[in-house]
């Protein structure tokens, strides 16, 4: 009766209420109340109180929910009891909330069953590692694209600006984080960052082979210098497979919304984003991610995982101290002031629409006479655009360049966009947005549909002509993600494989991924599936 | 036209420069422009004339401008409240929206030219009256009451740190400080 092991067929189909584990055990701390436990096959604890009354400890939990379960001995070296603690964060909405958010339930169980400490634990641990295996996430089964599980044990390295969020970043992740990655099991390292650029340092030349996902906790801006540390290490490749992670820093974070959103939850903000994003971590699920290769005329070349832009982007939170509130888009004084302004920013855009099938037929590559390295060679080397900036960035040659995935889409800035590209005939924008998220801040759904890989960017422009009362209007309704619904006849959306803009003249603010970059000509194309991240599907 | 304007003398001119963040030639190109709206009569006198707001907001450079008549209104030293601007407060409100100007003195006057009420603090009237400012008064764009709430729940939440429902100046600074954007749209140059 206590503690027996139920047959396991496994010609019965998951979900089903066939039983596992069946036995008996006090709760801990009310050790005179004992609970009948049951676990099925379909993933389900059943908490029954044994003594009449005891309903209020009756209860199901789901391990869909459970981020964790571990067995241990007691306390006190004499003593022979072992334990077993299930850690599980099912949403819960009480009558004063407005939406659900996942709230900590913690059930201890006393193995005591004999008088030898070891045989406890034993069958202790035959429940936590059946506890453990059935709240694995179920890994999707998709056309061309892989899921996977993070190991277990796992360790991590937490990436976190100390600023972030106002401040507080450190103090949460002590507060929210380490707490539930100490439940499920993965150890961690944490790096905090001291100034700009610190991480994109580190991950470029670090020794990264003792974690097995690197893990942002701050605003996007340390995600973008992360991605991009990455791309530069002579081991891009492989360090690409490394899952990345997001967990939002600060009041607001446009990455860790739409990963909150793929999840299927309701919108949350702060701690309750935080503790989303740390649950989906703590399951370990991870799938690939379309990266955006972007190039400028000056000679760029970076990795964008959430959007780009020029021009009136209605205050996405841009600062020079880029992890303040990034991507956390609201309406405040300073777009009061820009709505006033309003400029236009003249301009040609040119984009591939999705569907169009051909790629350019030739490989994007200078006509330039520098000596023959046939093959892969794809920076700019004396350039000869006319109305571009100058040059080769120095410092360029030790970056494997040379085996970074083609722009086979682009071509260089000093010929025609290709022939089946469409050049929008409008020249004359107050915005261009390139998103490839649902979100642009934690309150901002701009393109509902977007998915991790999807192989789209969602292009959104402006054109000259909206009234300041229209542009209100949209930026209230980007708020609810019905911005579409609005029908304003110059806002266009259409979904591209790859676009390039041309300023005319250097004007109005550029950003990638919330980073502001000077104004000039720039173009980018989707790079399918280039990196992993924690989420899904 | 024959007879210019009387210019402006070398002490003023100096003094000017000292006290604005103007350089002379901003200063001589104002000169010029505030004769122009000055009428014919009065041009020899242009330094104590004073220009009814009505035709400074005639400038092109202010026409388009939905804050125009709060500039003028913040400007003015006009004793008997007609927001009129003599051509030492003409100066002054393009020194405050000259390149040179540090950010802080123009949110500082962003600030007051946001305060319709003139009391210090930017509460929710001010903040309708400013949308209102931006959207236009006629029926089809003013925002509908709901749009409204949701637009100043939105500049509360984002700018009102104590909570207390109102925006004081140095909250005001504070969310402006984050605007890159700021300083280069608040400009008027002539």
């Amino acid at each position: 009766m206590d503690g027996w092991q139920g047959p396991e067929d496994s010609s019965l189909q998951p979900g089903s209420a066939e039983v596992l584990l069946r036995g008996q055990f006090p709760l801990v701390p009310a050790l005179r109340h004992s609970c009948a436990l049951t676990l099925t096959r379909g993933g389900e604890l059943h908490i029954q109180g044994v003594e009449a009354g005891l309903d209020s400890l009756s209860t199901v939990l789901k391990l869909a929910d459970c981020i964790g379960c571990c067995s241990f001995r007691g306390g006190e070296t004499q003593e022979p009891a072992a334990y077993f603690s299930i850690f599980c964060y099912p949403f819960k909405k009480g009558w004063w909330d407005s939406s659900a958010s996942r709230q900590r339930v913690v059930k201890t169980f006393q193995v005591s069953r004999s008088q030898d400490v070891e045989e406890n634990l034993k069958l202790a641990e035959t429940w936590a590692k059946k506890i453990r295996e059935l709240s694995l996430p179920k890994i999707p089964k998709q056309e061309g694209v892989t899921y996977d599980l993070l190991p277990r044990p796992c360790q991590v390295l937490v990436l976190l600006n100390p600023q972030s969020g106002t401040g507080r970043a450190l103090q949460l992740f002590h507060s929210h984080v380490k707490p539930m990655l100490t439940e499920a099991n993965i150890a961690f390292t944490v790096f905090v960052t001291e100034r700009p650029n610190h991480a994109h340092d580190f991950v470029q030349n670090g020794d990264l082979s003792s974690w097995n996902a690197l893990v942002v906790m701050a605003g996007d801006g340390l995600m973008f210098e992360v991605v991009n540390g990455l791309m530069e290490r002579q081991d891009w490749e492989s360090a690409l497979k490394k899952p990345l992670c997001i967990l939002p820093g600060g009041s607001g974070n446009a990455l860790a919304a739409s990963i909150n959103h793929y999840a299927g939850n309701e919108p949350a903000i702060k701690e309750e984003l935080l503790t989303n994003c740390t649950y989906i971590l703590c399951k370990g699920l991870h799938t690939p991610m379309d990266l955006v290769s972007l190039r400028t005329a000056s000679g760029k070349r970076l990795f964008s995982f959430l959007s780009f832009g020029w021009g009136f982007i209605s205050d996405v939170d841009i600062t020079s101290e880029r992890y303040r509130k990034l991507g956390n888009a609201r309406f405040t004084m300073g777009t009061v002031q820009c709505l006033a302004k309003l400029e236009v920013y003249k301009g040609r855009l040119s984009y591939l629409p999705v569907g169009e099938t051909s790629a350019s037929s030739s490989p994007y590559r200078e006509q330039s006479s520098s000596s023959g390295q046939s093959g892969h060679h794809t920076c700019y080397r004396n350039g000869h655009p006319s109305h571009i900036l100058p040059q080769t960035v120095p410092g360029m040659s030790h970056v494997p360049e040379g085996t970074w995935p083609e722009d086979s889409l682009l071509v260089p800035f000093n010929q025609p966009v290709p022939k089946h590209w469409t050049v929008e005939p409008e020249e004359e924008f107050v915005s261009i947005f390139a998103i490839y998220q649902s979100h642009l801040g934690a309150d901002y759904v701009m393109a509902p549909k977007a998915k991790l890989h999807d192989g789209s960017i969602h292009l959104f422009y402006l054109k000259a002509g909206v009234s300041r009362t229209a542009l209100l209007k949209l930026f209230l309704a980007i708020q609810k993600g019905t911005h579409m619904d609005l029908n304003c006849p110059q806002l266009r959306y259409i979904p591209v494989r790859a676009f390039r803009i041309e300023p005319f003249v250097a004007a109005g603010l550029m950003t990638v991924d919330g980073e502001m970059l000077p104004c000039e000509p720039v173009q980018g194309q989707v790079q399918n599936q280039l990196c992993r991240i924690i989420g899904g599907p | 036209m024959g007879g210019s304007a009387s210019s402006v003398p070398p002490d003023l001119l100096g003094e000017y420069q000292e006290l604005t963040f103007l350089t002379k030639q901003e200063i001589l190109i104002a000169h010029k422009r505030f004769s122009e709206l000055v009428p014919k009569e009065e041009r020899d006198q242009i330094l104590s004339a004073r220009v009814p707001k009505d035709k400074v907001v005639t400038l092109p450079e202010l026409r388009a401008n939905p804050f125009q008549h709060r500039i003028c209104r913040v400007f003015s030293t006009a004793e008997d409240g007609d927001d009129s601007l003599s051509f030492e407060d003409f100066l002054d409100m393009l020194s405050v929206f000259s390149d040179a100007a540090t950010s802080e003195i123009k949110s500082h006057y962003a600030f007051r030219i946001f305060d319709f009420d003139d009391d210090g603090t930017l509460d929710r009237k001010d903040l309708e009256n400013l949308v209102n400012c931006l959207t236009g008064d006629a029926d089809g764009t003013r925002l509908s009451t709901s749009e409204m709430d949701q637009l100043i729940q939105n500049i509360l939440e984002e700018s009102d740190i104590d909570k207390d429902g109102t925006i004081n100046l140095s909250e005001f600074q504070h969310v402006i400080s984050r605007s890159p954007d700021f300083a280069s749209s608040f400009k008027i140059v002539l």
